[in-house]
């Protein structure tokens, strides 16, 4: 029996958090940004539903979208934007700050920011979103080996990160 | 180097997530309905409107989009019980219901439909009497909307020290008196849009059965529901009694119909009588005389049951109200049995039995089973156990440790029952014990703590202890 809108509900209801945490922390803590973005990623994925095989893991079909808006809206929306702009860190900074959460979460998100793109992505996804090593892989279209990899060398450039930056005072 | 990568995972596994703005998420509901609605639209349009060229104009289409959305959303709110009377999506619910109906062209489908409603109706109700409400969206929203009930939050809180609000009384009241009009809808189809004897006799028997089980539930929630809706609740069952009757009845006149090969059925569900071309004073059927034997044996029953009370001393308020009730709808059912109206008799018998099912809330059956011991009432009390024992299998054990207890009493041996039953066991020795506890149960018994108990008193007495 094909999958229809209440299947499609229970579904989102499931990740929607998962995936609105993943885009939130992707924009800087943007919490407009990061509501409507998964608002359109829930549609597309909703208006593609009929293709979606039900067989297959509904977290990395939905992943997978979420991934491939983003790409598709930094190159089209933000085609210039730095990954060290200052602004948007201090942004995502003070509304932790707001939602009263510890002073080591905002320094932890400044030494994130630090980070190339696909190393804060492999680090959100694995920790952010706990999903599992082949599921990042399935939905960045690498292999697992590779995510591993690149999870590794990511906690490494942030313990380098760590040294130059956490010895001073940041906040 | 292990050891950092240990202390960054534990500080990324703690990095805190976020919530989605509720109205954020209402607009994401709004677009969603929106491209489902444009989907379904899309896949059906293009043949309706090739069959019809006519319907090209705008109005239609308009009519066609309005009665679409409706029907779109209140179907998807409709699988959710958690949407009750005062949710602000309830009158989608409902529109997408009656849209439904009107779209269904098949008056069989439409009963169905009317039952099913009739069914969404008591869950609805079940749910208002929780305090469970949610909705689709989440728990929160949909309890911010819904009519509150106010719990003690104290953990040994029982049922009667939930205090319902007026708003979630009169919900409950009208929503269970919509319990009864969805079947009303369902007779109303088959009175008025059904002619062909056979689809009409399944039509009649699905709503027979449909009816009977709301009979149950109805006297199942009279017995757990709060004594400010137990009034509208009773009136729930009477009416579906009724209407059961009434059913019944034509359903009775119809098969004879189909017998004599009527080619149609005219059914008036209002009187319970149906005229068929060449109607004929009929004969009572086998099921008519066996409803007849039925009553005079539940009239038997009831006058037994009647006296073991008497004789157990339960002289209160409320037995009285449940005598009275149980009498009225026997004399009832006698009186339809005298007019021939075989079909109102068994309905009032259903009724009469449903508040014998509700008499379980006295929690006095260790009171009543005990009567049976005493020689004078032993004949007449058997029937009525028996008639008990068959309207709650959860009670068997109860009946069957009374029995055996006559017989351990009478060798000396104390009975290894559960707790329950012991306590049972040891009122019944003694005739005056008997009723000097039923008079403890008298002074305690104010209609809130009968109301709430469903079980033995002891049971309580055990449960507000702890």
């Amino acid at each position: 029996m094909a999958l229809g809108i209440k299947d499609f509900l229970g579904f989102y209801n499931e990740y929607k958090k998962k995936v609105f945490n993943y885009i939130l922390y992707r924009v800087s803590f943007d919490r407009d940004l990061a509501e409507d973005l998964t608002s359109e990623i829930f549609l597309k994925s909703y208006a593609n539903f009929d293709r979606f095989d039900e067989n297959r893991s509904f977290k990395t079909w939905i992943f997978t979208i979420a991934h491939n808006h983003l790409v598709n809206y930094y190159a089209s929306k933000r085609p210039s934007v730095s990954l060290d702009d200052i602004q948007e860190l201090e942004a995502g900074i003070d509304y932790v700050r707001e939602i009263d959460q510890k002073l080591t979460t905002a320094r932890l998100l400044k030494l994130l920011k630090t980070l190339p793109l696909p190393q804060q992505e492999v680090i959100m996804l694995r920790y952010v979103n706990d999903l599992s090593y082949s599921e990042i892989a399935v939905i960045l279209e690498k292999d697992e080996g590779t995510v591993r990899t690149a999870l590794s060398r990511a906690l490494d450039s942030l313990r380098d990160s760590a040294r130059t930056i956490l010895s001073s005072p940041l906040i | 180097m292990n050891t950092q990568h240990d202390n960054f995972e534990k500080q990324l596994e703690q990095l805190p997530s976020f919530e989605i703005r509720k109205r954020k998420e209402l607009l994401f509901f709004a677009k969603l309905f929106l491209l489902h609605f444009k989907k379904i639209i899309q896949s059906s349009s293009n043949f309706l409107l090739s069959l019809n060229p006519f319907y090209m104009g705008r109005i239609f289409k308009s009519g066609v989009v309005v009665a679409a959305v409706f029907l779109v959303l209140g179907t998807a709110f409709s699988y959710n019980a958690g949407i009750t009377r005062g949710h602000f999506l309830y009158p989608l619910k409902r529109a997408g219901e009656t849209v439904r109906v009107m779209s269904t062209f098949d008056a069989g489908q439409r009963v169905d439909l009317h039952l099913d409603y009739s069914g969404r109706r008591l869950d609805e109700v079940r749910t208002l009497l929780n305090g469970s409400s949610g909705s689709m969206f989440s728990a929160a929203s949909a309890q911010s909307e819904t009519p509150e009930v106010t719990d003690v939050t104290d953990e040994d809180a029982t049922a009667e020290d939930v205090v319902f609000s007026d708003e979630t009384v009169a919900a409950v009241e009208e929503t269970v008196s919509e319990v009864v009009e969805a079947t009303e809808d369902a007779m109303e189809t088959v009175d008025e849009d059904m002619t062909d004897p056979t689809e009409v006799s399944e039509a009649l028997d699905t709503i027979e059965e449909a009816q009977e089980e709301q009979l149950d539930e109805l006297s199942d929630l009279s017995e757990d529901a709060p004594v400010e809706v137990t009034e509208a609740v009773d009136q729930a069952v009477d009416d579906t009694a009724e209407n059961l009757g009434e059913v019944v009845a034509a359903g009775e006149a119809v098969d004879e119909a189909l017998e004599e090969g009527a080619e149609e059925v005219d059914v008036d569900l209002e009187t319970g009588e149906e005229d068929v071309a060449d109607d004929e004073e009929e004969e009572p059927s086998e099921k008519q005389a066996r409803a007849e034997a039925e009553l005079v044996e539940a009239l038997a029953t009831f006058e037994s049951f009647k006296a073991a009370l008497e004789a157990s001393g339960f002289d209160n308020e409320k037995s009285d109200k449940f005598v009275g009730k149980v009498e009225d709808k026997l004399a009832a059912a006698q009186a339809a049995l005298a007019d021939g109206n075989y079909g109102k008799a068994y309905g009032m018998l259903k009724a009469a039995q449903a508040h014998t099912n509700v008499q379980k809330s006295f929690g006095n059956r260790q009171d009543f089973v005990k009567v049976k011991g005493d020689d004078s009432e032993d004949d007449e009390d058997e029937s009525v156990s028996d008639e008990v024992e068959d309207e709650t299998d959860d009670e068997d054990s109860t009946e069957e440790s009374d029995d055996d207890e006559s017989e351990d009493e009478s060798s000396g041996e104390a009975t290894d029952e559960a707790s329950d039953d012991e306590e049972a066991n040891d009122e019944s020795g003694d005739e005056d014990e008997l009723t000097d506890e039923s008079s403890d149960t008298d002074d305690d018994d104010d209609s809130d703590e009968v109301r709430d108990s469903g079980k033995p008193a002891e049971d309580r007495g055990r449960g507000n202890n702890r």
